[in-house]
């Protein structure tokens, strides 16, 4: 059987009375990209930190390219790497000046270290301007670089926090591709820190989600909709009154209700059925257009799961 | 190990030299004081300067000492301000690869730039002489090397562990000025506080100060030195860095 790239049993970390991480319990098998989804606050930072030794659990252990965190950090940080909340690059050196510095601190011989740095930033694009400093560069630019940085040394895991936060909608596209096609093609395991559901969606083969430091759920995409998301009709029409939600909210069948860019969103339990719905709706005057069915979104799984918590 | 403390070094000196702004501004008056240490006074004094007391001085203890608090406030707190010291502490890299790298930048910019002072000082000084080119006396120029490396250690380890507690390059750089004023002043204010009779003991044993006198200061500051390196290794630790 393959090693995990990752493995937790109940790991634990306080800051005083505040429990940052508790009890996670965790595997991601190798060559994945795993989106650890939480919202701010929820612990996913502090996980990342614990899971490369830089500081240490009160509780529990994990296992990290089946090495020990507390004991052998060095090595799981010679293996992985890292872009944490900023992209910790050198503004005042150039592109390449950056890459050299983090090549030759992962003991990259020097013939070595500047193919891959062709290799990488050819890839990415930013080739011609790698004599250029970092500060004259855009947010999006200097992303992809730290991108590059964090694939210098081929890692057998990269740890990635928000990696597009604060990007444009094209720079985060943009990223997204790029980051997607160089871990396929490099065959790295990715943990992936978000709260941008839309792009765990998109690139994640598995997904655990965080709350309060709890692990709230863990699995694919597809199977967190199933266990947790509710079957969906997206209903395109006219006359979606206050009156006419209330309606729907009242009836057995259905979850929830909303309008989402004037369509009808409706949750529905179980296996409810649309077409009770739909006739419903006409009785009640308004006017159908068009009516899809489908599953619920990672957003919308996200969504029930925080209110759970709540509860 | 020792490969990691280059990597790190040459990262700091790379990053030293093309920097702009405000670090151009610290590199101006730096050429200035070197062109006053190094050209203006050498020249004015002649070959005298070569043997003077103020000379060795100037390049073992003042030279380092602007130059030491002008660089090692960025060191740390300037990592932390600019968010890369995350990044740094979650490389390979140990966390003694890290420390004794930005201390061996510091000392190695320090002495190199003492050195080239002196060196261009000599050559100023003898303009203004009788002819005949002199040199410092191997034992004074030894002296001046060793010092200047002493004292820019000491003082290297004294801002890093200054760094480590300021939030900002600036709070660091106004702690390490508040440090530069006491340490030129305090030797003055306490000489100046001297009755005539211990005045004249001080400069008696100044003047009376053999190599063993030299030696034995020496030997002192290579203590306090391992005292505040071992100090610095200690409070440097990745977990507490990321915390902060």
């Amino acid at each position: 059987m393959t090693e995990a790239a990752i493995q937790t049993t109940d790991l634990t970390r306080d800051f005083g009375r505040v429990r940052a991480v508790d009890h996670l319990t965790l595997d991601v098998p190798p060559g994945i990209i795993f989106g650890f989804l939480g919202p701010n606050g929820a612990g996913k930072t502090t996980t990342i930190n614990l899971l490369l030794g830089l500081i240490e659990p009160t509780a529990g252990h994990a296992r990290i390219l089946g090495l020990d965190p507390r004991t052998q950090s060095e090595q799981i940080r010679t293996r992985s790497g890292a872009l944490l909340e900023f992209s910790g690059l050198y503004e005042r050196l150039t592109a390449e000046d950056n890459l050299d510095f983090y090549g030759r601190v992962w003991h990259i011989p020097p013939a070595e270290r500047q193919a891959r740095i062709k290799e990488l930033l050819t890839h990415l694009a930013l080739y011609d301007r790698r004599r250029e400093r970092v500060s004259t560069w855009s947010r999006g630019m200097k992303q992809k670089l730290a991108i590059a940085r964090v694939l210098l040394h081929r890692p057998d895991l990269i740890f990635l926090d928000e990696p597009t936060a604060g990007l444009d909608p094209v720079a985060a596209a943009a990223l997204r591709d790029d980051l997607e096609a160089l871990v396929q093609r490099e065959g790295t395991t990715v943990f992936l820190n978000t709260h941008n559901l839309p792009e765990a969606e998109r690139l994640c083969q598995q997904v655990g989600v965080i709350r309060e430091g709890r692990l709230s759920a863990v699995g694919s995409p597809d199977m967190l909709r199933q266990q947790t998301g509710h079957p969906q009709a997206e209903i395109v029409g006219e006359g979606f009154t206050p009156e006419v939600l209330s309606m729907l909210q009242a009836r057995p069948d259905v979850e929830s209700a909303t309008i989402q860019n004037g369509h009808l969103i409706v949750n529905l339990r179980d296996s409810a059925r649309v077409a009770p719905i739909v006739t419903a709706l006409v009785g009640a005057g308004a006017q159908i257009e068009e009516v899809r069915r489908g599953q619920a979104s990672l957003e919308d799984v996200f969504m029930t799961l925080m209110q759970e918590g709540e509860r | 190990m020792i490969g990691d403390i280059t990597t790190v070094m040459t990262k700091e000196w790379r990053e030293f030299f093309s920097s702009g702004g405000d670090r151009r501004s610290g590199l101006i008056v730096l050429f200035i004081i070197a062109a006053i240490l190094g050209v203006y006074l050498p020249f004015r004094m002649g070959q005298p300067w070569i043997t003077s007391p103020f000379m060795v001085l100037s390049y073992s203890i003042y030279l380092p000492l602007i130059l030491v608090i002008n660089t090692i406030a960025d060191s740390i707190a300037g990592e932390r301000e600019r968010h890369t010291l995350e990044t740094l502490l979650a490389s390979r890299l140990s966390d003694r690869a890290i420390i004794l790298g930005k201390l061996g930048a510091v000392v190695g910019y320090s002495l190199a730039f003492t050195i080239i002072t002196a060196l261009i000082a000599m050559i100023a000084a003898n303009l203004h002489g009788d002819g005949s080119f002199q040199v410092y006396p191997v034992g004074v120029f030894g002296s001046i090397v060793a010092f200047a490396l002493l004292v820019s250690l000491l003082l290297a380890s004294v801002g890093v562990l200054v760094s480590l507690r300021a939030s900002s390059v600036r709070q660091a750089q106004l702690a390490m000025s508040a440090a530069l004023i006491v340490v030129i002043l305090l030797p003055l204010l306490i000489y100046s506080t001297l009755s005539d009779t211990a005045r004249q003991q001080f400069n008696s044993w100044i003047a009376s100060a053999n190599w063993a006198t030299v030696g034995e200061i020496a030997v002192v500051l290579i203590l306090i030195d391992f005292i505040f390196i071992a100090v610095v290794i200690l409070r440097f630790q990745r977990s507490r860095l990321i915390l902060s």
